[in-house]
């Protein structure tokens, strides 16, 4: 057997095991169970509801499509070349082997998560269609098309040269934005309910340039509904063509343009390596950065102050992780309320939505501990009392999610999906459930770091299961007290008085806890 | 330690140099013993004995965001001192730094992130100075820059404890030298009288005296 086919099966294979074993450690089998959980609630929302019922739109499927195949291009023209897994630099680079047959290994390598994805995307966009293995199908063709195209156009754009890389990636970060936002009301239309916008978008997609662009997302669509019926041979055919195509494409890359793919290679695994330690993307090593952006270090930023200055100017210089968990909320729970409709549903989505954003994007804003592990001999020696320093960490996180939840929830106003008293209950609650949940997780970290000196063991995978053991005792008293207050029939402004005041005493708790673990953590665990 | 020495902290790895700076600076709790710096406890008096120390640990981490010159605003914020970029553009310039002022210092190499370590010791004239292998990945010329900027501060009556492995350094810079094994403290004084009391030739250099206290203390195999 050739050894890259073997090599391919083997890691597949090897991939599985992992996760087998992997399942035997409590926290990863939690973690598993948490994730479907939380697909399953998603996908019952979707069934159950009248509007999820009516999302199957060929046209807005078309439309949502055509965008992931544009992001491909965009992905590819930013990176400016191929990732290479450090394995693959070390073992196939100089191994005894074509640069083409390596080539096809890296584009296989990812056909296994366009699969995955289809599934995904079939089951949400296409539910109750009737031809389950032709839209999975068809859309995993549509993905892998995709992955070709960001490797082909990647590997091309390298090609233009560092400086002229630069300047087209700016423009391409603009671009991006612009296709996210896209994506976003492609994604509300596909739901059912995507206002003027919406409708625009849609009628300059039956436009001719239109319908070029979206053709690769068209015939996905239509191979998608129909199924394996002769009429839908054409979008069969047409969807094979493009695999076809962006696949030859990728393979005729300008092969001494792998070199310069390498070292892309090598400085983000760096930069990755660290993300998968401290959950975050630092700066890539072995390239100096002169960075933009200031902010002016003010008398109010003294002592503690300094922390929340050095954390907010990390916010303002890598505004990304900001723009990404706004993202990640609107593009996740605005189709859930969208999804749940209205009636007790929708209140139950509103309630578990300000809740559950916060903690998932808590990640994206770790402008606090969660990257300072490796600086704790530095803060630990600064003349600055323990508290302040834990409650200047924090803020800045705070403040971003609360940020990110006031519009999320103003939008959901907007769009009509919360009722005004839900939206003003929400806008209270936001800064006090952003603090409460980036606390937890500060919490977990340093935590994490005094039982474990392995990274592995305090990496964020590893604390699912005890931040939901930490979220369940967060909430739990104030649940309790508002389930309590409702069963008595208190006048709500009591009962969420006393449910507030819970809360309230709850972040102290937390922060004083994070203040004794600050206190006695060892960075010489860390370092 | 009295002000304007400084002191060599040598021992076998493992013996409990760096365990030993991190309980000196406040990092690490001491299981017995007080550490008093400039008169000050610093487990009771922790925020104003702490603006008298700094301490460079033996692997710089530098703040993601930050570029050096920042990194110099924020230990001047942490430690309430009024601006003056003047004196930070002296350091950064002491230590070969000034070029690479609005770099972001985790993009620099170790030798010049070992530097601005330093120069953020350095900037709020701290009365003692612990510093963890200050030398490690640093080039001929910062070596010699580096060791210069330390005898400034001594000569300035900062109190200078240098934990290294670089023994011919050790004894050419420092005033006194502990030798550490095991956890415990098997010679201090100057080269002299480390020399009588481990009973070597008059000739003997620390690495000689070195090698013979560490294998003749009690529990070395």
């Amino acid at each position: 057997m050739n050894a890259l086919v073997w090599l391919w099966l083997a890691e597949r294979r090897g991939g599985v095991r992992r996760l087998l074993a992997s399942l035997r450690r409590p926290s990863r089998a939690l973690g598993l169970l948490f994730t479907a959980g939380l697909l399953a609630f998603f996908f019952l929302l979707r069934s159950m509801t009248p509007q999820g019922a009516a999302a199957a739109d060929p046209q807005g499927l078309s439309l949502f499509l055509s965008l992931i195949v544009l992001f491909g291009i965009i992905g590819g023209l930013s990176l400016g070349g191929i990732l290479f897994a450090p394995a693959e630099i070390h073992f196939l680079i100089p191994g005894p082997f074509s640069d083409r047959a390596v080539l096809l290994y890296r584009l296989a390598r990812a056909w296994p998560g366009s699969a995955l994805g289809g599934l995904f995307f079939s089951l949400f966009f296409v539910p109750g269609a009737g031809h389950f293995v032709a839209s999975w199908l068809a859309l995993t063709l549509l993905l892998m098309t995709s992955h070709h195209l960001q490797t082909g156009v990647g590997s091309w754009a390298g090609r233009l040269g560092e400086a002229m890389h630069k300047r087209v990636s700016r423009v391409l970060r603009v671009l991006s934005l612009l296709l996210l936002a896209l994506l976003v009301l492609a994604v509300l239309h596909v739901l059912g309910k995507a206002g003027s916008w919406g409708q625009l978008l849609l009628q300059w997609s039956a436009t001719v340039p239109g319908q070029v662009l979206l053709l690769p997302g068209r015939l996905a669509a239509a191979a998608a509904f129909r199924g394996f019926v002769p009429e839908a041979t054409g979008a069969w055919v047409g969807l094979l063509g493009f695999l076809t195509l962006t696949g030859a494409l990728a393979l005729l890359a300008p092969l001494p343009d792998l070199t310069r793919s390498v070292v892309w290679s090598h400085r983000i695994g760096v930069a990755l390596a660290r993300r998968r330690r401290f959950g975050v993307v630092s700066s890539i090593p072995g390239e100096e950065v002169r960075p933009r952006g200031a902010l002016p270090p003010a008398r109010i930023f003294r002592g503690a102050g300094a922390i929340l200055w050095k954390n907010a100017l990390a916010l303002l210089r890598s505004p990304r992780p900001l723009i990404t968990g706004l993202f990640f909320a609107a593009a996740i729970f605005l189709p859930v309320l969208y999804g749940a409709g209205g009636g007790w549903a929708g209140r139950m989505a509103g309630g578990v939505l300000i809740f559950l954003v916060p903690t998932m994007i808590s990640a994206y804003l770790s402008f606090d501990f969660r990257r300072d592990l490796e600086n704790l001999p530095l803060l630990r020696q600064l003349p600055v009392s323990a508290g302040a320093l834990v409650l200047a960490q924090v803020a800045v996180p705070v403040v971003a999610a609360t940020l990110i939840l006031w519009v999320v929830l103003l939008a959901a106003e907007a769009l009509g999906r919360l009722g005004s008293g839900q939206v003003v209950r929400g806008l209270a609650l936001a800064p006090i459930v952003s603090f409460l949940i980036v606390t937890l997780d500060n919490i977990l970290i340093l935590w994490g770091t005094a039982r474990s000196s392995d990274p592995q063991r305090h990496a964020a995978p590893a604390m699912v299961p005890f931040r939901l053991i930490g979220l369940a005792l967060i909430a739990a008293p104030a649940g309790g007290v508002a389930l309590a207050g409702e069963a008595l029939r208190l006048h709500p402004m009591l009962t969420w008085g006393a449910a507030l005041t819970v809360l309230l005493c709850t972040a102290s708790l937390l922060l004083a806890y994070l203040r004794r673990l600050y206190a006695r953590a060892d960075p010489g665990r860390i370092e | 330690m009295a002000p304007g020495e400084i002191l060599g902290l040598v021992g076998p790895n493992g013996a409990g140099k760096t365990t030993t700076l991190r309980a000196l600076c406040g990092i690490l709790k001491p299981d017995a013993g007080e550490v008093v710096l400039g008169g000050k406890d610093l487990r009771r008096e922790s925020e104003a004995a702490k603006r008298l120390l700094a301490f460079v640990p033996d692997t710089p981490h530098p703040f993601e965001a930050l570029t050096v010159r920042e990194h110099l605003t924020f230990i001047a914020l942490a430690y309430g001192l009024p601006p003056d970029p003047a004196r930070a553009d002296a350091l950064l310039r002491e230590l070969d730094l000034l070029e690479k002022r609005d770099a972001l210092a985790v993009t620099l190499s170790r030798g010049m992130q070992q530097k601005l370590a330093l120069a953020c010791a350095f900037l709020h004239d701290p009365q003692v100075i612990l510093l963890d292998e200050p030398l490690t990945g640093l080039d001929p010329r910062g070596i010699r820059t580096v060791r210069d900027s330390i005898v400034r501060r001594a000569a300035g009556g900062a109190a200078v404890l240098i934990s290294s492995h670089l023994l011919d350094l050790v004894e050419r810079l420092c005033h006194r030298v502990l030798i550490l094994h095991r956890g415990r403290c098997i010679a201090l004084g100057t080269l002299d009288e480390i020399r009588a009391s481990a009973a070597v030739t008059g000739t003997a250099d620390l690495e000689e005296i070195f090698f013979k206290v560490t294998e003749e203390a009690p529990g070395t195999p």
